[in-house]
């Protein structure tokens, strides 16, 4: 195998790995408020997240090429690399890649150890920003768009992850607070069960909507390696395997599910009533499927947290504002950290030579990604105890039965 | 500047879609589940738990109030399936119809 096979290979396992952290760690946005609340057994919600995804990667045929256009200038229109980026037989542009995407993988790795839900595709942004800025400089870089519409890392990513969330609360809001008030009277003759169906389809709807944007993405990524490398062409459609591999890899992670995000969104932020459940996975809904249809990209995560908020505030509940305020600054910093270490990544990479060099960033991709994991055991967190009270976490930490189940 | 003003405008549609969407079908689930005890009665059964005994009325009108989210829910999919498909989802006079991108 020469050199641009060797990375291209780790480029496509980087590209996997990804989208399973994709998945594992969205996996609360959709889930976690009906986990919560019972609406669903944890098992059965990350099952049916995993289907949705499933299906949602499937479900769309249009190829999402130019998902790093939005903030680097590595593609042109058609998707196909510009010519500036193919050096050494694409050789440097696949070195930036895989360096992009270890900087999403390790930033999406380490919130998920602090159970924090951040966003998985301002991650992916940000790793490929940092590498592509280090590997082609800093003129790669979109800041903004022309002015006609949204776009850059300003438009794309910074206003939006101070707006969507506010919106989603908003949204969030105003329904929880009817919902209460118009229910209120007559809850003595209706159970809180009557609405977890409500709060059941407007999560799946989410799922799907999940599965649709964010499988297209790493579809998009592997494509671009595989163009660059030369084993493909045609910038209308993405080999099937790609499409199989990529839509497999994000639903098994989702059904792994990442238990200690939804811990955190499902019990960190507020405590979650059916009623309040049903009120913000709709906001979630809409507000994606809004955002989605008005073409003004936002993070599933920021609007999933922001209506988790929102239908607390709307209940009148105790909302734990220390842990919404680490949320904002894990938020705050994933593009940038990211972007740093997709930089420091490309910086060793690119120093030992393209094959010594992808083969060492990847080595300590899988190095940084097992101690994190080791670090995860510790505290383990999962279906059966994901429900446990909030502020018992000693309970978590003693790896001791659960003795105060909220049910 | 001109990226704030931008978002503001997406923002603000984004928002009343939301409201419309995101917190009317809640609302309009909650109307279900209050039009579904209009007219029940309460009673005791025979180990002495109390009851609930809906009324035909109440029933079809949360059934008809179901049917409304039923098909906000079906136009959901429908955006997520067409944007999927590079179409989109049109409000001709406020019936939707799939176009083109």
């Amino acid at each position: 195998m020469d050199a641009a096979n060797v990375i291209l290979v780790l480029v496509i396992c980087t590209a996997l790995a990804f989208d399973f952290t994709n998945g594992f760690h969205d996996t609360a946005n959709a889930m976690a408020a009906s986990i919560s609340t019972g609406a669903l057994k944890p098992k059965a919600a990350v099952a049916l997240a995993a289907i949705l995804n499933l299906a949602g990667a499937f479900l769309s045929v249009e190829v999402a090429l130019t998902v790093s256009n939005a903030v680097v200038k590595l593609q042109d229109k058609s998707g196909a690399p510009i010519p500036a980026t193919l050096v050494d037989d694409g050789k440097k542009l696949l070195l930036v890649v895989l360096c992009g995407l270890i900087g999403g993988i390790v930033w999406n790795l380490f919130t998920w150890l602090l159970g924090l839900p951040s966003s998985s595709s301002h991650a992916l942004l940000g790793g490929l920003t940092g590498a592509a800025a280090a590997g082609f400089g800093l003129s790669g870089v979109k800041w903004t768009g022309d002015g006609t519409k949204l776009d850059g890392v300003v438009g794309k990513v910074l206003i939006p992850s101070f707006i969507s969330p506010i919106i989603a609360m908003v949204v969030a809001f105003v329904g929880c607070w009817v919902v209460h008030r118009l229910t209120n009277a007559v809850m003595d003759k209706l159970s809180e069960r009557y609405f977890r169906w409500g709060q059941i389809g407007s999560a799946s709807l989410v799922s799907l909507a999940h599965g649709t944007n964010d499988a297209q993405k790493t579809m998009g990524v592997m494509t671009l390696a595989l163009i660059a490398s030369g084993h493909w062409s045609d910038t209308d459609s993405v080999p099937l395997w790609v499409k199989v591999s990529a839509a497999s890899a994000i639903a098994l992670g989702t059904y792994l599910g990442g238990w200690r995000i939804i811990r955190t969104l499902g019990k960190g932020l507020v405590d979650i009533t059916p009623r309040q459940g049903m009120a913000s996975d709709g906001s979630s809904a809409a507000v994606i499927l809004a955002a989605s249809h008005l073409g003004f990209a936002l993070s599933t995560t920021h609007v999933a947290t922001g209506s988790v908020l929102g239908g607390g505030l709307g209940r009148g509940t105790h909302v734990r504002w220390n842990t919404a305020g680490r949320m904002v600054i894990a938020w705050a910093t994933t593009f940038p950290l990211a972007a740093l270490i997709g930089a420091i990544m490309w910086w060793i990479g690119s120093a030992l030579g393209y094959t010594a060099g992808s083969i060492v960033v990847f080595v300590l991709l899988c190095a940084m990604s097992g101690y994190m994991f080791m670090r995860s055991r510790e505290g383990h967190v999962g279906a059966h105890n994901v429900n446990d009270d909030w502020e018992r976490p000693q309970d978590v930490l003693d790896h001791s039965p659960a003795t105060t189940t909220t049910k | 500047m001109r990226s704030i003003e931008l978002a503001l405008a997406g923002g603000w549609k984004v928002l009343y879609t939301g409201i419309l969407f995101g917190a009317g079908m809640p609302i309009i689930y909650a109307l279900a589940m209050r039009a579904l005890v209009l007219g029940s009665t309460t009673g005791v059964d025979d180990q002495g738990k109390p009851t609930t005994r809906l009324s035909p009325a109440g029933k079809a009108l949360a059934a008809l109030l179901l049917a409304v989210i039923a098909l906000a829910v079906i136009l959901g999919i429908t955006i997520i399936a067409a944007s999927g498909f590079g179409k989109i989802v049109v409000f001709d006079g406020g019936l939707p119809s799939i176009t083109d991108k």
